[in-house]
């Protein structure tokens, strides 16, 4: 009665064997399902309220953490429609033609997210505008509810002019929309859109109207929140990280410790101590803490010998995180890649194949480092100065939340031993500078081998804002015909996987050129 | 720029790396504990009485002290018992009854004196201070105690209006309490309810707009809506979500172990064997038992471990994996017995005795290390209702020891045979459990501390507390 079980080779799960066939990796990860049915994330509040910022970041973490998420901001959807921007009299609510058009915009998002979270293996949409009227966010619910999906708002209410103001110039100042303005007359016209929007601005209303709405409101940047009816896990999870970031203007520096005994060797894991070169770098580095002057640094290390060994040479307090433990390699711990490909050979292959997903025999996977480490990552966003010294697939875990990177390009990212990578954030995202301290040291990277080519297997790329670069396979046209007098259905438009008709080239270069102007959020850092 | 090398050492327990410095106590630069805040925290309750203050407080003491921050609860009710030996009616709680107010006043003095006691001699953390707290003006009074000793204040308020919860409180957890010990049920009932008249009429809510500088959270019916206000650091952001993940609905927990492995039965510890022979016959006996529960919506959680995946397979539902809920890594002792592990590592195996619940295995684990693993466990076991968890021996002490509020001495020996389910049922303020054992033969896992646990003690007594095996 009881079915077999057998482990499935790269994961290192023990599932019921199906009839000899090989069970496929399992993305969400060991973990619970967070999610299920699809959430549709939903903001809500007047512009330059924070709302893409938020949207971004969550999306970033939700993705990082297994959740396969997406954005969808209806300004994109916008600018697309309305090729050329002239002044905020667009967003008037008396502008008719204006009016309709952006509500086709925000339809045409809505059915892209309906195919993102049944089609595609979304779990989590969000729908990044300002849903500012009872009536749009109606529209929204019974969307939601026509398809099953769980929706969540999450509000930004902010009166601060100083932030209001901050925020603009930005963001918005340099955004497609100004691209001919001056900074000014930019600032002047955004101010009077948000006033078009203000006018007809219903909050949501937790006593009365929507008091059974799921929603969390934040206000003044953080400082306050009001959270009403979470429904389930990922609902929680959003709360708890919306409640710990901040924006506070401040640097986390990421190295590694610095050459120990075992990289000489080449040697995988274990806890050596530092080489002599190792003990370089742990003094260069102290000379760079000092010379960063930075207020209040926090020192985070793990519990192995060779990252506490570099933080000990800084002469500050540290504090030592196990789950800053370099990836557990299981039996191959100690030996060198030889060593593994001649004893292991089977397991050495299957690495390559998926390095993410793979798991060492009686050890861990990337995807198991995601949920050791991500504790730390809430940490992270709590504080203000870090330095967190630590070990390569710590560090690329790490990197790839910071920089948005898939799981795909996470086990291949470049984190050499004697650089330090400091991280701002900046906008929408992160600014990276890579500083070698100059003290030689053995290459232990690994690049993903040529011949290994990628199966059907292949992790669907997550993307963090749509719409996005030309390779995206599952462009199209969002706006069929904006003289249609008619508003569209909620149905799905015929889908046109990589068809290359013109509409879809016109839409490439108008995206290439906005990545052109508009500020460089991601640089690419590990190619 | 130091041009000495700081040599380190590893701790001999706890596996920890510090600085040698030759034998000299040395100011200690690494912390190995996590910083969850700087200075001692009080957390204040506020609302009116009958709104699940006393539930709150101890649930969340009861998780604070789990994770390894040192919480204490001070519960006014008990002080005001001490001072008054025998309460008479609601009418002591008066607002115009003078010489109780100054009665009550001491006894909140004595209260906050103790918890200054606590910080500073018994190396508290965190304080709860479980009182209505419910007028501005002995709000200020804690704030200012706890500006004048540095203390962090976090507010927690319970708000409700919703008659039917109110009475279904007090008839849970008031008309049993020592003040109505000579009272029929109808009687306390309606006293207490009285007594809540009392503070109504001088309680004063948190305000958004006069208290937007202090920190708190209000916790309105039950959970169905929070206001969360500035938030300071770390661990009053971890309470904060503690509190919203929680809630009252009843449901069971069913712990259970796999079913007997092939290396239980050769006393080896750790691995990833399958199940014995009696092992499937318990998964199979499991199965029948769970159908009999006949539970509603029950999750079923199983390790990433052959043993556990075999026994949930049993169950013929839907199962979750987790990797958090494997076994406790033995390091170098994974699958060797007992007396393997005295014979090749008999200090390894002294210190372990002497210090259970911190001792890390070389290149492993310690109790300590699975708890901070489980944790998010314990948080989703919070929000679910209904759960069938199917682990390990040590694991299953460490998620027990937090539904029992044990503490970290109790918990490396805490018994969890094999083939036996226990039951969780939140009741009043704490957990029932009921011990269900499947009739199905199994090798004792067990092994009790031993009376000498010096690294000087003979091999003999070092082993006498093994139980038998293969």
């Amino acid at each position: 009665m009881t079915r077999e079980l057998t482990q499935n080779k790269i994961q290192k799960i023990w599932i019921p064997s199906k009839d000899d066939k090989p069970a496929m990796p399992r993305k969400s990860g060991g973990g619970p399902h967070l999610a299920n049915p699809p959430t549709v994330i939903v903001m809500v509040g007047l512009p330059a309220r924070g709302k893409t910022y938020m949207s971004r970041k969550l999306t970033r973490y939700l993705n990082w953490v297994g959740m396969p998420t997406k954005v969808f901001n209806v300004g994109e959807y916008r600018r697309e429609a309305v090729k050329h921007y002239s002044s905020y009299d667009f967003f008037k609510s008396d502008n008719k033609e204006a009016v309709r058009i952006r509500e086709q915009c925000a339809l045409a998002a809505l059915r892209d997210v309906k195919v993102y979270l049944t089609e595609l293996g979304g779990q989590v949409a969000v729908f990044d505008a300002t849903n500012t009227t009872r009536s749009r966010r109606d529209m929204i619910l019974d969307f939601g509810a026509e398809n099953g999906f769980k929706i969540f708002f999450i509000e930004s209410i902010c009166e601060d002019p100083n932030v209001i103001a901050t925020n603009i110039m930005e963001v918005k100042v340099s955004c497609p929309d100004y691209q001919d303005c001056n900074k000014t007359d930019a600032l002047e016209d955004f101010q009077k859109r948000i006033e078009c929007y203000r006018v007809n601005y219903q909050p949501l209303d937790p006593d009365d109207y929507d008091k059974n709405l799921s929603f969390i409101k934040v206000i003044d940047v953080g400082r306050r929140f009001l959270v009403n009816r979470i429904q389930d896990h990922i609902q929680s999870r959003i709360v708890y990280y919306l409640m710990n970031i901040h924006v506070q203007p401040r640097s986390i520096y990421l190295c590694r410790h610095g050459e120990s005994q075992h990289n000489l060797q080449g040697r995988l894991g274990g806890d050596s101590g530092l080489s002599t070169r190792g003990r370089k770098f742990a003094n260069a580095l102290a000379k760079f803490v000092e010379e960063q002057k930075l207020k209040d640094l926090k020192v985070w290390t793990s519990q192995l010998r060779r990252s506490i060994q570099t933080a000990e040479a800084l002469n500050v307090p540290y504090e030592q995180w196990k789950a800053l433990n370099e990836i557990d390699a299981g039996v191959c711990e100690e030996m060198t890649y030889e060593e593994v490909r001649e004893r292991y050979p089977e397991e050495f292959a299957l690495r390559d194949q998926d390095k993410y997903y793979y798991r060492y025999p009686t050890g861990e996977s990337y995807q198991d480092l995601v949920q050791r480490v991500e504790p730390v990552i809430m940490e992270l966003e709590r504080q203000e100065n870090v330095l967190v010294i630590c070990h390569q697939a710590v560090m690329r875990c790490l990197l790839a939340y910071f920089l948005d990177k898939s799981a795909d390009e996470m086990p291949y990212l470049k984190c050499p031993l004697h650089t330090v990578l400091k991280l701002t954030p900046v906008a929408y995202g992160c600014k990276v500078e890579s500083i070698s301290l100059n003290v030689e040291a053995v290459n232990t990277h690994r690049d993903r081998p040529e011949e290994i080519k990628r199966g059907p297997g292949t992790l669907i790329r997550r993307n963090s804002v749509t719409p996005l670069t030309s390779h995206e396979p599952t462009k199209k046209p969002r706006i069929d015909a904006l003289d249609d007098p008619t508003i569209p259905e909620l149905t799905p438009a015929p889908l046109t996987f990589c068809a290359a008709t013109n509409g879809s080239l016109a839409l490439t270069t108008q995206n290439l050129k906005r990545c052109a102007t508009e500020s460089h959020d991601i640089p690419q850092l590990c190619q | 720029m130091s041009t000495e090398q700081t040599e380190l050492t590893q701790t001999p327990l706890l596996k920890i790396w510090v600085p040698w410095a030759g034998g000299s106590t040395n100011q200690r630069r690494g912390s190995s504990r996590p910083q969850f805040t700087n200075s001692p925290t009080m957390i204040v309750m506020v609302g009116l009485p009958a709104r699940g203050k006393t539930y709150i407080s101890k649930k969340l003491t009861r998780y604070l002290n789990w994770i390894g921050v040192p919480t204490q609860v001070f519960n006014l009710g008990q002080y005001r018992r001490e001072a008054v030996k025998s309460y008479k009616n609601y009418e002591f709680f008066r607002p115009d009854n003078e010489e109780a107010m100054n009665i009550r006043r001491a006894c909140a003095l004595n209260a906050l004196k103790d918890i200054a006691n606590y910080f500073a001699k018994e190396q508290g953390q965190v304080a709860v201070f479980d009182a209505t707290n419910t007028t501005r003006e002995r709000r200020g009074v804690i704030i200012s105690f706890a500006k004048e000793k540095g203390y962090k204040v976090f507010f927690i308020e319970s708000i409700c209006d919703d008659p039917e919860i109110i009475e279904a409180n007090i008839m849970e957890v008031k008309v049993s309490s020592p003040d109505y010990e000579n009272c029929d049920k109808e009687e306390a009932l309606e006293d207490f309810l009285k007594r809540i008249e009392c503070y109504k009429t001088t309680y004063v809510s948190l305000d958004d707009e006069s208290d937007r500088h202090l920190s708190y959270i209000k916790i309105f019916n039950v959970g169905s809506r929070y206001l969360v206000n500035r938030v300071q650091d770390h661990i009053q952001s971890r309470i904060v979500y503690y509190l919203m993940n929680i809630h009252v609905t009843p449901r069971s927990i069913y712990l259970s172990r796999h079913g007997e492995s092939e290396l239980n039965l050769l006393g080896r510890i750790g691995g990833d064997s399958g199940l014995s022979s009696q092992g499937k016959k318990y998964a199979s006996t499991l199965s029948e038992f769970i159908r009999d529960q006949a539970i509603k919506d029950l999750k079923v959680w199983t390790s990433h471990m052959k043993r556990t995946i075999q026994t949930a397979e049993a169950l013929g539902v839907a199962y979750e994996q987790w990797k958090a809920l494997n076994e406790i890594d033995a390091g170098v002792c994974e699958e060797m017995t007992y007396e393997e592990i005295q014979e090749n590592y008999p200090e390894e195996f002294a210190m372990r005795d002497q210090d259970k619940y911190r001792y890390r295995y070389p290149k492993g684990e310690s109790y300590e290390d699975l708890v901070h693993r489980l944790e998010p466990v314990i948080m989703e076991l919070e929000r679910q209702e209904n759960v069938l968890v199917i682990c390990h021996q040590a694991v299953m002490r460490c998620l027990l020891a937090y539904f029992l509020d044990k503490s970290a001495d109790e918990l490396p020996y805490l018994k969890c045979p094999l083939h036996t389910v226990l039951r969780l049922t939140p009741v009043a303020y704490g957990c029932k459990i009921e011990p269900f054992y499947l009739n199905i033969k199994a090798v004792n896992t067990h092994r009790e501390k031993p009376v000498n646990v010096d690294v000087t003690r003979m091999p003999e007594e070092a082993l006498r507390t093994v139980p038998e095996h293969f």
